[in-house]
């Protein structure tokens, strides 16, 4: 039987619609009434293909010597705990994707006496090796950071949030990085600026996870600011909350840990619209009406009616999650919880850490998967007519994630086989969880899951890590990570920034595979796109949707694979703009269609996998190279 | 509707076990005052199941505010060869589920002896176990004798609503779920994993469309989780500071909002003990008293307060009244006038005794007093009429 697309009555645009249509003739589904218990998850052993899988740790070998600094070991704050990002840019516009990366301080202290920290910034050779170059000379603790093209001169530049600071640096025409526009309020306790005096009793505002999109379609790039909670630097509170009889314990598991989130006081977030030239203006009143504070560990654009806008998803930290619907304009309204996304299946306003959008499902809309804390499942939603179904049970996800406290999250596909993988970064907020029965561990390996959804069946397979130096292997907690293809093969490697402590370039070793590598761009400039009746693609085309129908053999299974461009995935980390589709055993593909942010909709045919091709809104494929 | 409407012809499990406590001790002590030889072995086995309720509900706490390490420290104290009430050994297995993995919890679930009237527990935190490990056909089959089953096998439990209501949603049949989880909400209103049933009903509305009954759901979720969680922080804060008064005050509203005078009670009964010149402490004894339609006692409690505080308003207008519905016509309008003659008779709180009193002058057949009374009633915003 072959897959269908779901019923999709999400206000879809005729031409996803049309695009759904390539699979036109196959058979609907059974409705899912089993008279008998449903099957519960497969588990599947590894079979001797998994076991060639792996991704393989290379940092070292390809000069990425970046080693995180996140305060200090006993984590006495949660600004310790949180851990940097990473951002995959191409700089000196060579074509290769580089590595910024955010930074903290050895502690909180050092961050106020200053000097603070710089990003690290690392040069690609076009091979995947990297070597140090000069940062931008920033200085403070960095958390979040977003990749995009801000001034929309056709090199991609950066926003970088922290503890009290958040700040544009553009791209010169020397590949550097020069700050640029201060996007802190003028309110001076928002900041922090190590090194100058700072009196107790005021908490800088405090970015984590940023996300670039272009919310009113006017061919500039929008930004939403994920900010966390109140924590004053100067006089933090250790070991309870309040005063008096009524002070609350901060504990976990019966063990004296950290303070935070719970009893301390969120800070909203913010809308910045971008007004050109790396410049934001504060839309927070007018794009987040009725916004309520919540903890944002991580934000993701997707597009959940179908519509061609931007829509968002806000992962809040032990409270209810967002799902903000744009109504076009950039003005969003949350409907998370009738969508069924607010909280856990189970009502649990869970500690929401990463977000990842994918069609896991093949059925021509976007999944996605939620990380959360020890004892909380990450958690997978199936879109489906009126919002999303949970997964996570039905996959065996508790099963397996129980142990783990999971941060950034990709839906990728490694291995080149058409189906995504569910990719994590792990690791525990307390060191105390290596402590006597705590039911997990501080130190935890990044996890990769095949997963598998055909009809009722749902499959999830975990890659165990084969190479001594498997990215999967050692148990070091990791918070921010991005994916990108560092060395052109054209399969996309994984770097995954551990927490106080070096890097880990996954480099992509599954299997050779069938692929197409895809990037997609808007016009340069302020050039309109004939054709475009819902206003403008930006230059880096975040938000444009590419829907490939891969070549089957007859009698195989058809598909469609669904992408988005968007970069800002997974937490406080910035991905590759380039799409990466796995065609299994397809050598080519019938179709592949781009349906751009500005309305308008490109078919560019058939043709063959094995490429690496660059499509411009109206002028189809402007360069393609073939993969080694 | 709130959730103290929503409870008052309900019981809780967890009055029933206080209850339960309560009726075991004074039959321990009825047994005392004709102690027969015949009579021990029963007695010493009533004993053993009071402590047994006691270690219960204590490990239900320890596990309410995430400290299985606890239950488990306890637990494993227990003598090797002794029998174990079931409803412990459950309860010290979901501990070690939460701290040791799954194989810890099933090694405890192995244990033996079990007093076989209560191993019923055991296959359900088997179920239970089986539903948290994903295997959602598995714990459905343990739950029901078939998939058609309107009640699960162990329908007295009301966690057997419960898991068979979250196994059907888990596997993608909420409307099949909805009944169990609505029958779960009627067994254990004020249980822990209340609020996530009733989201779970509010979800399942919402995909059959009907918005009305999913704000329903959610008001009460809401509101039930909002009280599970200062529950959770009260405990917590009880256990912390044992011997603050005020944490232990504060559970005790939280079960008097929730109409459960006998748990208020005894939250209240131990402050007291460790504080008995707490005013507070003793207003609330008599309320929860009075709720248990223990008036001479409820009574009595105020008379304490009124001892430690004279001006506590609210204490002396209970007194009054229970001295009114006695009879007791000139104690109740003496306290009374000390309410509206006192130096908060203007306050809100004061406002009924006011009217209280010119409704005792009344009846004492002093109408000139009563109307005098009864217009400074109005003056200060009161709407009631004088007779009542």
């Amino acid at each position: 039987m072959r897959a269908c697309p779901r019923p999709f009555h999400r206000s879809l645009s005729p031409a996803t619609l049309a695009a759904a249509a390539l699979l036109a003739g196959c058979e609907k589904a059974p409705p899912a009434a089993p008279p008998a218990p449903a099957p519960g998850p497969t588990p599947t052993a590894p079979s001797a293909a998994a076991a060639a899988r792996d991704l393989i740790d290379e940092a070292a070998a390809r000069g990425l010597d970046y080693v995180n600094r996140s305060g200090e070991a006993g984590k006495r704050t949660v600004l310790e705990a949180n851990g940097a990002g990473v951002a995959v840019i191409d700089l000196q516009n060579d074509g290769d994707l580089d590595l910024v990366f955010t930074q903290g301080c050895a502690s909180l202290g050092a961050l106020l006496a200053g000097p603070g920290a710089d990003l690290e910034v690392f040069l690609n050779d076009g091979s995947g090796q990297f070597r140090r170059a000069r940062g931008p000379g920033l200085s403070g603790w960095w958390t979040g950071i977003a990749a995009g093209d801000l001034d929309n001169d056709g090199d991609s530049d950066l926003v970088v949030g922290g503890y009290g600071a958040l700040r544009v640096l553009l791209q010169n025409e020397a590949g550097e990085l020069i700050p640029g526009a201060d996007l802190m309020p003028p309110d001076p306790h928002a900041r922090l600026v190590p090194g100058a005096p700072r009196e107790a009793g005021h908490a800088p505002l405090w970015v984590t996870s940023l996300a670039l999109l272009d919310a009113d379609r006017d061919g500039l790039l929008d930004l939403y600011v994920g900010q966390y909670l109140e924590l004053d630097p100067v006089a933090p509170p250790i070991g309870q909350l309040g005063e008096g009889p009524l002070a609350a314990p901060c504990e976990w598991m019966g063990y004296e840990v950290f303070c935070g989130p719970h009893g301390m006081t969120p800070q909203p977030d913010r809308f910045l619209r971008g007004v050109g030239a790396g410049e934001f203006a504060d839309d927070s009143s007018r794009a987040l009406p009725g916004h309520v504070a919540g903890f944002t560990l991580a934000v993701a654009p997707f597009d959940f009616e179908g519509d061609g806008d931007s829509d968002l998803y806000v992962a809040n930290d032990s409270v209810a999650n967002l799902l903000l619907i744009n109504d076009g304009r950039g003005v969003f309204t949350d409907v998370a919880y009738s969508a069924g996304v607010a909280v856990s299946m189970d009502g649990r306003a869970e500690a929401g850490m990463g977000v990842a959008f994918g069609d896991v499902d093949r059925d021509g809309d976007l999944d996605f998967a939620l990380t959360n804390f020890s004892g909380e499942p990450t958690a997978l939603y199936f879109a489906n007519p009126r919002g999303f179904s949970n997964e996570t049970f039905r996959f065996g996800l508790q099963r397996e994630t129980r142990a783990l406290l999971s941060w950034s999250v990709h839906l990728v596909d490694f291995d080149g086989d058409g189906w995504l993988e569910l990719a994590t970064t792990n690791g525990h907020v307390y060191p105390q969880a290596d402590l006597p029965d705590t039911g997990t561990s501080y130190g935890q390996a990044p996890t990769v899951w095949k997963l598998r959804a055909r009809g009722a069946e749902r499959t999830l397979t975990r890659a165990e890590p084969n190479a001594p130096n498997s990215v999967l292997r050692p148990a070091l907690g990791a918070r921010g990570a991005a994916t990108g293809d560092f060395d052109g093969d054209g399969a996309p490697d994984w770097v995954v920034c551990r927490i106080d402590g070096p890097v880990a370039l996954g480099m992509n070793r599954f299997a050779r595979a069938n692929r197409l590598v895809v990037r997609c761009r808007g016009p340069l400039g302020t050039d309109a796109s004939a054709g475009a009746t819902q206003g403008r693609t930006n230059r880096d085309a975040l938000g444009a949707r590419v829907v490939l129908v891969p070549q089957t053999p007859a009698g195989a299974e058809e598909f469609a694979l669904l992408a988005r461009v968007d970069t800002s995935v997974g937490y406080q980390s910035s991905s590759t703009p380039w799409l990466h589709f796995g065609l299994g055993e397809s050598d080519g593909y019938t179709s592949l269609r781009v349906l751009w942010p500005s309305g308008r909709v490109e078919d560019l045919g058939a043709g063959k996998a094995g490429r690496r091709i660059t499509v411009e809104e109206g002028r189809g494929i402007v360069s393609e190279e073939p993969l080694p | 509707m709130k959730l103290t409407d929503a409870l008052l012809p309900l019981a809780a499990r967890t009055t029933t076990g206080a209850a339960a406590l309560l009726a075991l001790a004074l039959f321990a002590r009825a047994g005392l005052t004709r102690a027969q030889p015949s009579h021990a072995a029963a007695l010493q086995a009533q004993t053993a199941q009071a402590s047994s309720r006691e270690t219960v509900e204590r490990w239900r706490e320890s596990l309410l505010i995430d400290r299985p390490r606890e239950v488990l420290a306890e637990a494993e104290q227990h003598p090797a060869g002794q029998t174990w009430d079931g409803e412990a050994l459950a309860l010290a297995a979901r501990a070690a589920f939460v701290a040791r993995g799954r194989q810890a919890a099933e090694t405890w679930l192995a244990r033996q002896p079990v007093q076989p009237e209560t191993s019923a527990w055991l296959e359900l935190e088997r179920a239970r176990i089986a539903l948290e490990s994903d295997e959602l056909a598995p714990a459905l089959a343990a739950l029901l004798r078939d998939a058609s089953d309107p009640a699960p096998r162990l329908a007295g439990y009301p966690d057997a609503w419960l898991y068979v209501g979250r196994a059907w949603t888990r596997v993608g049949e909420p409307a099949r779920g909805a009944a169990f989880l609505a029958r779960f909400v009627e067994l254990a209103p004020l249980d822990p994993q209340t609020p996530s049933a009733l989201h779970a009903l509010a979800q399942e509305a919402i995909a059959r469309g009907d918005g009305a009954a999913a704000q329903r759901w959610l008001a009460r979720a809401d509101e039930n989780a909002k009280w599970q969680s200062y529950r959770r922080v009260r405990t917590l804060q009880v256990r912390e500071s044992p011997d603050e008064p005020l944490p232990r005050l504060g559970l005790a509203q939280l079960w008097l909002q929730a109409r459960q005078p006998a748990q208020a009670k005894s939250v209240l009964d131990e402050l007291l003990a460790r504080h008995a010149d707490y005013a507070a402490g003793w207003f609330h004894l008599g309320e929860a008293q009075r709720m248990l339609d223990d008036l001479p006692a409820a009574g009595a409690s105020y008379d304490k307060t009124l001892e430690l505080e004279p001006e506590h308003v609210l204490a002396r207008h209970n007194r009054a009244t229970i001295h009114r519905l006695a009879g007791r016509l000139d104690q109740a309008r003496a306290d009374y006038e000390r309410v509206v003659d006192g130096p908060r008779a203007s306050e809100k709180s004061a406002l009924n005794s006011h009217l209280a009193l010119a409704r005792v002058l009344a009846a004492q057949g002093d109408n000139a007093g009563a109307q005098a009374r009864y217009k400074r009633y109005r003056e200060l915003g009161g709407a009631e009429p004088l007779a009542p």
